[in-house]
C-alpha cells in the first residue's frame, strides 16, 4: 500500500483501503510487488472452484491455477480493460485447465507414476483431501468427464458454479448462443448417465436413453431435431 | 399427438435458445405431453445435480504454494528491473550454450576430501545459520560470491569471467561446489538458498544416512554478505547450474518447499541419474523432509523421485 494512488490520479484515489481490481492490477503493472498477490487472494476461492471442478485432482488444479496466475502476472501489462479483471483472470484459468485436460486426453497413461508421488506429497504436507465427496458427487463428476472439454467447461461454469450465460460466454470467448448450445448438449448427454442417481424412480415406461426400445423416442426422425442457429460444430 | 422432443432440443428450449415457431411448437407439445414434461423436469435435475456437487476448499498448502510462486515472480521482477541493462535479458528464454561444459562438471566431481576449514558438522545447529541462509532477495545476490569459481557457469555471461573461476579453487578448494543463490518463498518472504554439489549418488532407502553425512554443508562456508562483489547480472536466471536451468531449480525448490525452510540443496545424482536433493524443515524442532526431484522438476512440475524424513533431533 506504499504506492497509494500511483498512476491513478483520477477520482479513485480515496478508495485506497479497498482498491478495485483494476486499481490493483494497475499498481501491479507499476511495480507494486504486493498488488498481484492481493488480487489472487481476493479471487482465489472462485478461481480455485473453477480449477478443481474442471480438473478434479487438487494438485493438478493447483498447478493449473499457478500456471494461470504466473501467466496473468506477466501479461498484466497487456490487459486492455475491455473486460472485467475477474473475467480476464477466469479466462486464463479456464484456458490453463482446458490445456491440461486436452493434454491428458492426448496421453492418458503417462502421468500415473507422478500422480502417485504427488499423493505422497500431499500426505507429507498433512493435507488430506478435504472434500468429503459423496458417492453421488463422484458419479456426477465421472459422468461429466465423459463430455468434451468444452462442454465440461460450460457446465462447470454455468450449472455447477452458477455463472450467468453472458459471463460464461465472456470467460470462454465464445458467443452466448454457443454457451447455450454447449450447455444443452452437455445436459442432454448427461441425462442417461445420471438417471440412476435421481432421487425418485422413474415410471416403468420412462426410458429416454438412446435405446431403440424407447418407443416413439427413437433417433430415427420422429422427434423434433435440433438444427437451429447458435450451434457449433464439434 | 405431435412428435416428442429429443433431450437436446428440449434442453435448448429450456435454455431459451429456441424461439419463434420452433419454440412455440415445443411449448404446445409440452402442454399436451406428460412424457416430455417429465423429460424437461429431468433436464432440470441434471442442473440441480451438477449444482449440488460441493467444491472442496483450497488446501492451505496449495494456496501458499501459489502465493509463494507469485512472490517469487515479484522478487525476480524487482531484481531484473533494478539491475543494469544486460544482454542476458535478450537470451532469457535460451540458456547460454556453456551448459554442461566438461570443465564445469569437473570442478566438483572428483574432490572428495573433507573441507580444509572447520565446518562444524551438526544438524542440531540449524538455528544460528539461519541468518546466513535466510537472505532477502537483495542479499541473495551477495551470496553468489561464495564459491565464485562457478559463477561463470550460472550467470551465463562472458563478463563473469573465466579467470575468476580458474583462480578461486586453489584458495578455497572445498569438496563441494556452490551454485547460484536460488530464491524461494518462506513464511511470506523471499529467501534464498545456495545449492551445493557433493557428487553423492543418493540411493533409495539410504537417503537419511547419506544426507546426514552432508551436515555442515547446509550453508555456504564463510558466507560474507559484506564482501564486495557484483555479479554481472544479479537477476539473471537464464543460466544453468550443472546443466539444470537455474529458473527451474528455483521454481522446483519453491514448489517443493511450499513455504517451509530449505536447509540444503544438493545437485547430485539419485541412483545414477541427475537429481536435486532438497532438505526442508517446517520447524526447527520438527522432522526434516528429504525430497529427491528429477531434472524435470520446475515451478510447474514436481518430478519427485524419492522422499525421506530425518527424524527430529537427528
Amino acid at each position: 500500500m506504499a504506492r497509494a494512488g500511483s498512476g491513478l490520479p483520477g477520482p479513485r484515489a480515496a478508495a485506497d483501503a479497498d482498491p478495485t481490481d483494476a486499481e490493483l492490477l494497475a499498481r501491479h503493472v507499476d511495480g507494486d510487488p504486493e498488488a498481484f498477490g492481493q488480487l489472487f487472494l481476493r479471487h482465489r476461492d472462485r478461481l480455485w472452484a473453477v480449477a478443481i471442478r474442471t480438473l478434479s485432482d487438487p494438485e493438478e488444479a493447483a498447478d493449473a491455477l499457478q500456471d494461470a496466475m504466473i501467466s496473468a502476472f506477466r501479461r498484466a501489462g497487456s490487459f486492455r480493460g475491455d473486460s472485467a479483471v475477474t473475467t480476464w483472470l477466469h479466462r486464463i484459468v479456464v484456458n490453463a485447465c482446458l490445456d491440461r485436460m486436452r493434454r491428458k486426453a492426448a496421453r492418458p497413461a503417462s502421468t500415473g507414476a507422478d500422480e502417485r508421488t504427488l499423493d505422497n506429497l500431499a500426505v507429507a504436507h498433512a493435507a488430506p483431501d478435504p472434500s468429503p465427496d459423496t458417492d453421488t458427487s463422484l458419479d456426477v463428476m465421472a459422468a461429466l468427464r465423459m463430455l468434451s472439454p468444452e462442454q465440461q467447461a460450460v457446465l462447470v461454469l454455468v450449472d455447477m458454479l452458477g455463472y450467468p450465460v453472458a459471463d460464461t460466454a465472456s470467460i470462454l470467448g465464445v458467443s452466448e448462443g454457443t454457451v447455450k448450445s454447449r450447455a444443452a448438449r452437455g445436459r442432454a448427454r448427461l441425462l442417461p448417465r445420471l438417471g440412476h442417481l435421481r432421487p425418485r424412480t422413474p415410471g416403468p415406461a420412462r426410458s429416454r436413453s438412446p435405446d431403440p426400445a424407447a418407443g416413439n423416442h427413437s433417433a430415427t426422425g420422429d422427434v423434433l431435431p435440433a438444427q437451429e442457429g447458435g450451434d457449433e460444430s464439434r | 399427438v405431435t412428435r416428442h422432443v429429443d433431450a437436446e432440443t428440449l434442453a435448448r428450449y429450456r435454455e431459451g435458445d429456441l424461439r419463434g415457431w420452433r419454440g412455440w411448437r415445443i411449448r404446445a407439445h409440452l402442454s399436451r405431453c406428460a412424457e416430455c414434461r417429465e423429460l424437461s423436469a429431468e433436464l432440470a435435475e441434471v442442473t440441480t445435480m451438477l449444482a449440488s456437487v460441493s467444491t472442496p476448499p483450497m488446501p492451505e498448502y496449495l494456496s501458499a504454494r501459489i502465493q509463494g510462486a507469485l512472490a517469487h515472480e515479484a522478487a525476480l521482477r524487482a531484481v531484473v528491473d533494478s539491475s543494469i541493462p544486460h544482454p542476458a535479458t535478450a537470451t532469457a528464454e535460451q540458456p547460454p550454450q556453456e551448459t554442461a561444459s566438461p570443465a564445469g562438471r569437473d570442478l566438483g566431481r572428483p574432490r572428495r576430501q573433507r573441507p580444509a576449514r572447520d565446518w562444524v558438522p551438526r544438524w542440531s545447529g540449524f538455528g544460528p545459520p539461519a541468518a546466513l541462509r535466510v537472505a532477502t532477495a537483495a542479499a541473495a545476490v551477495a551470496v553468489l560470491v561464495v564459491g565464485g569459481y562457478e559463477v561463470a557457469e550460472h550467470t551465463g555471461g562472458p563478463s563473469a569471467g573465466s579467470g575468476r573461476r580458474e583462480s578461486a579453487p586453489a584458495r578455497l578448494a572445498p569438496p563441494v561446489s556452490y551454485g547460484p543463490a536460488l530464491r524461494y518463498q518462506h513464511s511470506g518472504q523471499v529467501n534464498s538458498v545456495t545449492p551445493i554439489t557433493t557428487n553423492t549418488d543418493f540411493t533409495a532407502g539410504q537417503l537419511d544416512r547419506q544426507i546426514e553425512k552432508l551436515s555442515g554443508y547446509e550453508t555456504p562456508p564463510g558466507a560474507a554478505p559484506n564482501r564486495s562483489f557484483t555479479p554481472a547480472a544479479p537477476g539473471n536466471t537464464s543460466g544453468t547450474f550443472r546443466s539444470i536451468p537455474v529458473v527451474d531449480m528455483s521454481g522446483c525448490i519453491n514448489r517443493l518447499a511450499a513455504g517451509s525452510l530449505v536447509i540444503l540443496v544438493d545437485v547430485a545424482d539419485f541412483q545414477g541419474t541427475p537429481a536435486l536433493v532438497i532438505l526442508t524443515e517446517v520447524s526447527q524442532t520438527g522432522p526434516k523432509q528429504i525430497w529427491v526431484a528429477g531434472t524435470g522438476c520446475s515451478a510447474t512440475r514436481s518430478d519427485i523421485l524419492d522422499q525421506g524424513v530425518l527424524p527430529a533431533g537427528s
